[in-house]
């Protein structure tokens, strides 16, 4: 239960995340939202209030992750063991998954696919104080063609009215987003990364229904077909935004004026970069390639023609959310903070930029904005700290000292209490 | 995978659990304990073949030995939340509280802790899962579903069996599910309002039955019994642990009904009593600075209730008379939460007059005897699985240090390292 406490550290974000505020606290009320962050010199009466004297860190609205699927193991066997396990022996992963990824500093996880006889429950127990973990945004189910990408953990639908009946179903379920595969994917070989998987009027009539619920869609899309379909759907965000090309001898056909689009209609995407990353500095060290997709084996584009297209999308004014596909192979759910890492490293942001995308930025793509993602007053007390100063050296965000969720401390000076 | 390691301490508790042995080291190969020797004699070699790990001023011990857990409840402070909880919760918020829970008691010390009672499709994939390494836990022993009559002690979570038929099919069953051991509630308990504590559930001639089946099958049989009644059905019965030993007198103005013949006939028989004193203990305490308000009696013990001084004079007088006591905390009850085995050596030492030593000895070496563990765990010895873990402190000195655990390992693994988790 939260109480009412003073959190002080030699630097805190502002509530623009772009630049510091020096030796100031942030004060929580009973609620366990933030009442003020204010010099510390200027903490006046502190009667009733317990203070953590952080010390010499960097303190961060908790971080966000825009995209994870808790029930998957993150290592070369997460197909395997999605396609062989049990419900329970998934329910127990996420469990450990979900601890991991709050201990990490994420605060908030937006589950963009696992099976709903899982996912639900897991945010269920996490908001009942069952098991510890960060506040959840839950797709359920990813709605896919039959044998589409992430079937086996997906709602097959092929129609447009199947579709539009399983977007009613996850709502009822407790959907807060819907996720879509627009297109196939490398993880699923029953399916085809270059090939569309709807029309886009099917597309459109998800977004017209997810809409109509109060909610919003985003599309897994690798193929460029597919992105066409979802910016004609007007799908509101697209994953990996791949712009793979239908002929399998060519790698990419990337199209500046879809970006364009993209960025005139305030499409975000999620460019699940610091999963490329992670899988490089895995391979650095001796770890054997991913699988690949046959879809992809005669022309994989290569990561320096990934990023240039990434680049340029945000040139042109696409924004970005920070999705790392936890999950996948070495993306675990510790990994968060590569987002970050990834988009100053491969794609030219300032480490402000980066810790804004982690945080605010994110936070306004799920629609999440007046809660989280930013330390000001009013907003609920999701906090992390690092040794170190990421606006300096990115990097420092990758271990948290202190996380504090809505208030309430579960990892102080690097110790865990749950 | 574990690899081979090596575990430096000042205070080595020796493989009888009864002194220390200063300034010794573990020597751990394939995950299992090869030589425990004195640091001065440890070869100059051995840091290119395993990992060396210096623990410092701490006390190295067996890791701890948990009797008796229900992985799948809430403990906590307050008991009407662990019954409401019980009864429920779905299948999935159990299982995920089991997953909680036995990584909490895991890193608390526990190396080994037996589950006496939940839902069958909740403890064995849980194990099951421990097994695959794919969640973190103590070697867990279960019980599965205990059986009990229609509507009797824990039916909940339990196997209804009212007839010695019966009684023997449900026992096969859990066996068949994955069962390690049998729990059968030979009384009412306290924690189901529609069963009676001070009343028999089963006559002797069903227990007997179901001491037959479990020991054809090779498993052991432990029964719940707060009555005087159900004591002395197990103990005719030849139920191999006593599980709480009280004696509640059938007449509900009455307290204890103890008799020294039945106690005797148990020790003379080689039966155990698990008397879960830890968590009773706790509850006194936090009850009496006024933490939280006061039990509140079941309705068929209301009318005489027992003082604790009466129940831990007649568990005295059966240790005396030979009765050998394992450690169960009844984890999962109102304070007897996941992180406080420790609480069983403490009470044994604070309310029954075991020794430090013999309280420790008690948690480790002893319970795993009576879990038919001892030629796999349970002491810092060559042959068995490398299951350690440290405290800050002597516990030999003060037996509350025994909650202050600091390093883990379990079947050769760390799991946890100066007080911060690995897991």
């Amino acid at each position: 239960m939260p109480e009412p406490a003073i959190f002080k550290a030699s630097r805190i974000a502002n509530q623009d995340n772009d630049g510091w505020l020096t030796d100031h606290a942030v004060v929580v009320d009973v609620g366990g939202r933030v009442e003020a962050v204010i010099p510390s010199s200027t903490l006046a009466d502190t009667s009733g209030k317990k203070t953590y004297e952080l010390g010499d860190v960097s303190l961060l609205p908790g971080l966000i992750e825009a995209h994870s699927h808790l029930h998957v193991s993150p290592d070369l066997d997460g197909f395997a063991n999605i396609t062989t396990e049990t419900n329970d022996r998934m329910v127990m992963r996420a469990v450990g998954a979900a601890r991991k990824a709050l201990l990490s500093g994420v605060t908030t996880m937006r589950d963009i696919g696992s099976r709903n006889e899982v996912i639900f429950p897991v945010r269920d127990a996490i908001e009942s104080g069952v098991i510890p973990g960060p506040r959840l945004q839950l797709a359920g189910t990813p709605i896919t063609t039959t044998a589409g990408h992430c079937w086996m953990f997906g709602t097959e639908a092929d129609t447009l009215e199947d579709v539009v009946r399983v977007v009613r179903q996850q709502v009822k379920l407790g959907a807060n987003v819907i996720k879509i595969m627009a297109s196939g994917g490398n993880f699923t070989p029953t399916s085809n990364p270059r090939m569309t998987q709807y029309p886009a009027e099917t597309l459109r009539a998800a977004v017209v229904e997810a809409e109509r619920l109060g909610i919003y869609v985003v599309a897994h899309a690798h193929a460029t077909a597919g992105i066409r379909n979802c910016i004609d759907a007007g799908i509101h965000q697209i994953i990996h935004c791949r712009w793979l090309s239908s002929d399998p001898t060519v790698a990419m056909d990337y199209d500046p004026e879809g970006a364009a689009r993209l960025a005139d209609e305030g499409t975000w995407v999620d460019p699940t970069i610091g999963l490329s990353v992670l899988g490089a500095e895995a391979r650095a060290a001796g770890a054997p390639q991913r699988r690949l997709h046959w879809g992809v084996a005669a022309a994989r584009p290569s990561p320096e023609q990934t990023i240039e297209v990434l680049k340029d999308m945000r040139d042109k004014g696409v924004r970005y959310t920070t999705g790392l596909d936890m999950g996948m192979a070495y993306a675990d759910y510790d990994k968060s903070a590569y987002n970050a890492i990834s988009f100053v490293e491969s794609l030219g942001y300032t480490p402000w930029e980066a810790i804004a995308a982690s945080t605010s930025v994110t936070a306004e793509a799920l629609r999440v904005n007046g809660t989280v993602g930013s330390l000001q007053s009013g907003m609920i007390a999701d906090m992390m700290s690092v040794a170190g100063d990421p606006s300096k050296d990115i990097r420092a965000l990758a271990i948290s000292s202190d996380v504090v969720k809505g208030g309430v401390p579960v990892k102080l000076g690097g110790r865990a209490f749950i | 995978m574990t690899e081979n390691a090596v575990f430096k301490a000042n205070r080595v508790a020796n493989a009888e659990v009864t002194a220390w042995l200063p300034d010794h080291a573990v020597i751990v190969e394939n995950g299992r304990i090869s030589d425990v020797v004195s640091q001065s004699s440890i070869a100059d070699g051995i840091p290119n073949t395993h990992e060396v790990h210096d623990l410092g001023d701490v006390s190295l011990l067996p890791g701890l030995i948990e009797a008796h857990a229900h992985m799948h409840t809430a403990a906590g402070p307050d008991p009407l939340y662990t019954q409401q909880s019980a009864f429920n919760d779905s299948k999935e918020f159990f299982i995920m509280r089991a997953v909680d829970h036995i990584r909490t008691t895991l890193l608390s010390g526990v190396t080994t802790m037996r589950d006496l009672g939940g839902p069958s499709d909740v403890v064995f994939p849980v194990r099951d899962a421990v097994r695959a390494g794919v969640i973190p836990g103590p070697r867990l022993q279960l019980a599965g579903a205990p059986i009990t009559t229609t509507a009797g002690h824990c039916w909940f979570f339990g196997s209804e069996a009212d007839t010695a038929e019966e009684v023997v099919r449900a026992i096969r069953e859990q066996v068949k599910l994955g069962a390690d051991l049998i729990k059968i509630m030979s009384t009412g308990g306290m924690f189901t309002p529609t069963a009676n504590p001070r009343s028999a559930q089963y006559p002797v001639e069903t227990l007997r039955a179901a001491v037959v089946e479990a020991e054809r099958l090779n498993v052991q049989i432990v029964s719940h019994c707060l009555a005087a009644d159900g004591v002395r059905n197990c103990v005719e019965a030849g139920i191999h642990t006593l599980i709480h030993a009280r004696w509640h007198d059938s007449d509900f103005r009455k307290g204890l009904a103890y008799d020294p013949d039945v106690a005797q006939m148990a020790a003379d028989k080689g039966i155990w009593a698990d008397p879960t004193t830890g968590h009773i203990m706790i509850g006194d305490v936090r009850i009496s600075a006024g933490d939280v308000p006061p039990r509140v009696p079941h309705w068929a013990v209301s009318a005489a209730t027992v003082p604790e001084e009466e129940h831990d004079a007649v568990l005295r007088d059966m240790r005396e008379r030979g009765v050998r006591f394992v450690t169960g905390l009844d984890m999962g009850m109102a304070h007897g939460e996941f992180d406080m085995s420790a609480a069983n050596a403490w009470s044994f030492v604070e309310l029954l007059g075991f020794s430090n030593w013999e309280a420790m000895a008690a948690s480790t070496v002893d319970t795993a005897e009576s879990l038919r563990l001892a030629s796999e765990t349970g002491a810092i010895k060559a042959g068995l699985s490398a299951d350690l873990m440290a405290v800050s402190g002597d516990p030999s000195n003060d037996i509350k240090d025994l909650f202050n655990c600091t390093d883990v390992v379990v079947e050769g693994r760390l799991v946890k390292r100066d007080g911060r988790a690995l897991v």
